[in-house]
């Protein structure tokens, strides 16, 4: 054998075997680069149930530490690769497993809690926008929030509003057991179950053991008069693909600053036995200056946890039956205001 | 020649006629598959998936007064009642209505009901009995459905609601419109609840055209209904719901629960198919309607305080127990 | 060695954790738990509420005067505790165990259990990551 024969299956070999590195490292998430770009055109179909609608069945790990919008200057930067998150939550644990501090009440170290993955090679789920940022708010929008800023959970709101707890709606809408995120488009907090029926699919979320009904005749929606927190759900198949359009939210939420006139095109598309890719077109012309568009993929939780651990993952959450923390967080500002110790301040109740 | 065009028109209008005839036949059979059963006298034939099973995908409720009283029972005046003066012909008898439910009038009455217990009663253990009768004498406090709280299973079944179920081959999905409460019936195996559940942990099988459910880990805070009727942490509850053509279940429960009855029994119903255009569970949400009961004695100050009718002043004050009742569901 | 590291570490949530935001956005401690009045619990189970979206765990403390206090420990979520491979078949009534955390702001005997301990010193916490976790995706 020649020397540079030699060398060129040297090479060769060391490209191969780095090559199947790499694919054992991306593997973990397959074809999601791709995929979430993409309206899920694979070559590759789904099984059908019995009675021949495309198979989405299963339970999905829809939730990601990307965050949905790319981070303004000055904001942490996101994390786009899993050796980088791994890191970074070795950070994050060591943060939570500190000594409680004085003046900390401190919350759950590390034990008690879990974290998200990242999507690869992405900074955010949004993605029809140059700036990858959520579009500007209207006008009309930004009075509103002026009015009613949105609460912690309810998209970009939040932080502690302890300073005056006069009674519950100074408490956000989860604190309250009232609303999470039914829709999985926030992209996190979702590990949605989907079952499908004759004529009906439904996806059921954990919190707070939502369950979205879609039936597929093409009934017309609700009159504009029902207003609902989960909206109303109306669904049908495009080839593969289940569309599904939602209205009729309610005023009493913000769903990332819109309001009751908001509406989602969500499409879920099967493309291969462990990945859903989603997409979701989010419309409200009184509250952005135009739609935007949110697309990750789902990954089969049995896959990853086993079927018992995606079962176990998922069991019953029953906010409001075990509800303490409301009760804790009222009684504890009356005790507060006992002391002296209630600072007055401008509270965001309605 | 005319003869001729005469003897067309004719097979032609009997061809069209036959041809409707049976257009009409198959789309009466319903949605999905044919049926391939023979229909009782005045059913709908039950449409079955494509395996045979019968499909009861749908919108279904109890049509009775079970969810007030599973046992027979007659009308009376509210849930909370005080003694009336004991002159006047019904004497010692006499009960009204008590503060909280005075101003709902007739909408705030228990109607009557038949039993739905197998037997007509439900065979408590002594104590039990005893603890029942608290709890009927406290239901307005006590009753997890005043707080809103998920209604367990079967009585989830038998509220005065709708619900969905989807069907699919390993999973069935109930899905209550009270509290949006919901449950999965996995028909796949599966390995044991890991902790204790309001709707309880579901697993189900066919037997036949009946839909046989075992219901375990429910939590011990569910009531059977408004009457005070509950159960323990060791409640075992056995579904069956047998379809009796497309629009109607005979549903028929047993309940086991050695702490607290002296014997399994049994309870028994139809459900009915909600036959509207489009029927549809409408959120009911109800955690928001229960906040000012159940925290507003906790606000820096007090919001609910006086209502005004015609004839009638409520004056409400609040309380707040002590801290060792404060955090009691 | 990374890669295992990632492989090890990077066990998908059930709630978003990003850099920037709390974890447990699910409620506040700060408006139930005062910061002044950490706690040292050391006491028998008598109670589990092995609920969603929090464990309960009572337990009985005897006090110096010899008479027993019950408390209500609030615990993370019957899930995570799953895959830490955490049942209540580990905490049968009756077993000692002695709790850190914080105790309620309006003087109930309610406090959020932090870090917990069995009888045997074994802890019911996982320390930093990379030590060997005992929890794994399954793949």
């Amino acid at each position: 054998m020649t020397m540079k024969y030699r060398f060129l299956v040297l090479t060769g070999a060391f490209i191969l075997v780095a090559a199947l590195a790499l694919v054992s490292l991306v593997a973990q998430a397959p074809a999601e680069k791709n995929a979430a770009k993409t309206n899920g055109a694979t070559s590759w179909t789904p099984p059908r149930t019995p009675w021949g609608d495309p198979d989405l069945q299963g339970i999905w790990n829809a939730t990601w530490r990307t965050p949905t919008q790319r981070p303004r200057r000055g904001e942490p930067a996101v994390v786009t690769d899993e050796e980088d998150a791994a890191e970074a939550i070795d950070e994050l644990v060591k943060g939570y497993d500190a000594p409680l501090k004085q003046g900390d009440v401190g919350t759950y170290n590390a034990f008690w809690r879990e974290w998200g993955t990242v999507l690869k090679g992405r900074t955010e789920l949004i993605v029809d926008s140059p700036d990858g940022r959520i579009p500007p708010m209207t006008k009309e929008a930004q009075a509103r929030e002026a009015r009613y800023p949105r609460q912690r959970g309810e998209g970009g709101g939040g932080g502690d509003r302890d300073s005056n707890t006069r009674g519950p709606e100074d408490r956000s809408l989860r604190e309250r057991c009232l609303s999470w995120d039914a829709q999985p488009y926030t992209g996190h907090g979702g590990f949605p179950r989907i079952v499908q029926a004759p004529g009906y699919v439904v996806i059921t979320i954990l919190r707070i053991h939502e369950a979205r009904i879609i039936p597929l005749d093409g009934r017309p929606h609700l009159p504009k008069s029902v207003q609902q927190l989960n909206g109303d759900q109306r669904g049908h198949w495009e080839g593969d693909t289940l569309v599904v359009e939602t209205t009729n939210f309610t005023d009493k939420k913000s769903y990332d600053g819109a309001r009751e006139n908001l509406t989602l095109l969500e499409r879920f598309t099967r493309v291969d036995p462990n990945t859903i890719n989603y997409e979701v077109t989010i419309t409200d012309p009184t509250t952005w200056v135009r739609p935007w568009k949110m697309a990750f993929p789902f990954r089969n939780a049995a896959r990853e946890f086993g079927p018992d651990g995606a079962e176990a993952g998922i069991t019953e959450y029953a906010c409001h039956e075990g509800n303490h923390a409301l009760t804790g967080a009222l009684s504890g500002a009356r005790a507060d205001d006992k002391a002296g110790l209630t600072k007055k301040s401008a509270s965001n109740a309605r | 020649m005319r003869n001729r065009f005469r003897d067309a028109m004719i097979v032609i209008a009997t061809a069209v006629v036959v041809g409707a005839f049976s257009l009409s036949l198959k789309s009466s059979a319903g949605q999905g598959p044919a049926a391939n059963q023979a229909p009782a006298a005045g059913q709908v034939p039950l449409t079955r998936m494509p395996d045979g099973k019968p499909n009861l995908t749908g919108v279904w409720q109890a049509l009775n007064e079970a969810n007030w009283d599973i046992e027979a029972h007659a009308a009376r005046a509210a849930l909370v009642v005080q003694p009336g003066p004991a002159t006047g012909s019904s004497g010692a008898h006499h009960v009204v209505p008590g503060a909280p439910a005075l101003a709902l009038g007739a909408i705030g009455a228990v109607p009557g009901g038949l039993s739905v217990v197998e037997g007509g009663e439900i065979p408590y253990q002594p104590a039990a009995a005893a603890r029942k009768q608290e709890n009927l004498a406290n239901a307005l406090t006590r009753d997890p459905e005043v707080k809103c709280y998920m209604p367990g299973v079967p009585r989830a079944t038998y509220l005065p609601y709708p619900f969905q179920i989807v069907q699919s081959t390993n999973k069935i999905m109930m899905i209550y419109e009270f509290a949006a409460a919901q449950r999965v019936i996995h028909m796949d195996k599966v390995e044991p609840a890991i902790n204790e559940t309001w709707m309880g942990h579901s697993e189900g099988r066919w037997e036949g055209d009946t839909l046989v459910v075992d219901v375990t880990a429910q939590v011990e805070d569910t009531w059977f209904d408004r009457a005070g009727n509950f159960h323990s942490d060791a409640l075992h509850v056995i579904e069956r719901f047998s379809p009796a053509g497309a629009n109607h279940l005979n549903y028929e429960v047993t309940i086991e629960d050695p702490k607290v009855f002296t014997r399994p029994w049994k309870m028994k119903m139809p459900l009915y198919r909600r036959l509207e255009p489009n029927p549809q569970l409408l959120e009911f949400k109800c955690v928001e309607f229960v906040e000012e009961l159940l925290y507003g004695h906790l606000r820096q100050e007090q919001l609910v305080r006086r209502w005004e009718g015609p004839t009638m002043v409520v004056d409400i004050t609040r309380k707040v127990p002590p801290i060792d009742k404060l955090y009691d569901r | 060695m990374r890669a295992k590291l990632a492989a090890v570490v990077v066990a998908i949530g059930l709630i978003l954790v990003s850099v920037a935001v709390p974890a447990w956005a699910h409620h506040s401690f700060a408006a139930e738990f005062d910061a002044n009045k950490p706690v040292n619990i050391k006491g028998t189970v008598t109670r589990l509420e092995w609920v969603n979206p929090h464990v309960w765990i009572h337990v009985n403390v005897k006090k110096p005067d010899g008479s027993l206090e019950n408390w209500a420990i609030e615990a993370g979520t019957p899930n995570t505790l799953y895959r830490r491979g955490i049942t209540k078949v580990l905490l049968p009534i009756g077993t000692e165990i002695a709790i850190v955390g914080f105790s309620a702001k309006d003087g109930s005997r309610r406090a959020n259990g932090r870090d917990m301990k069995l009888a045997d010193g074994r802890s019911l916490f996982l320390g930093s990551s990379g030590t060997g976790a005992p929890y794994d995706p399954k793949k």
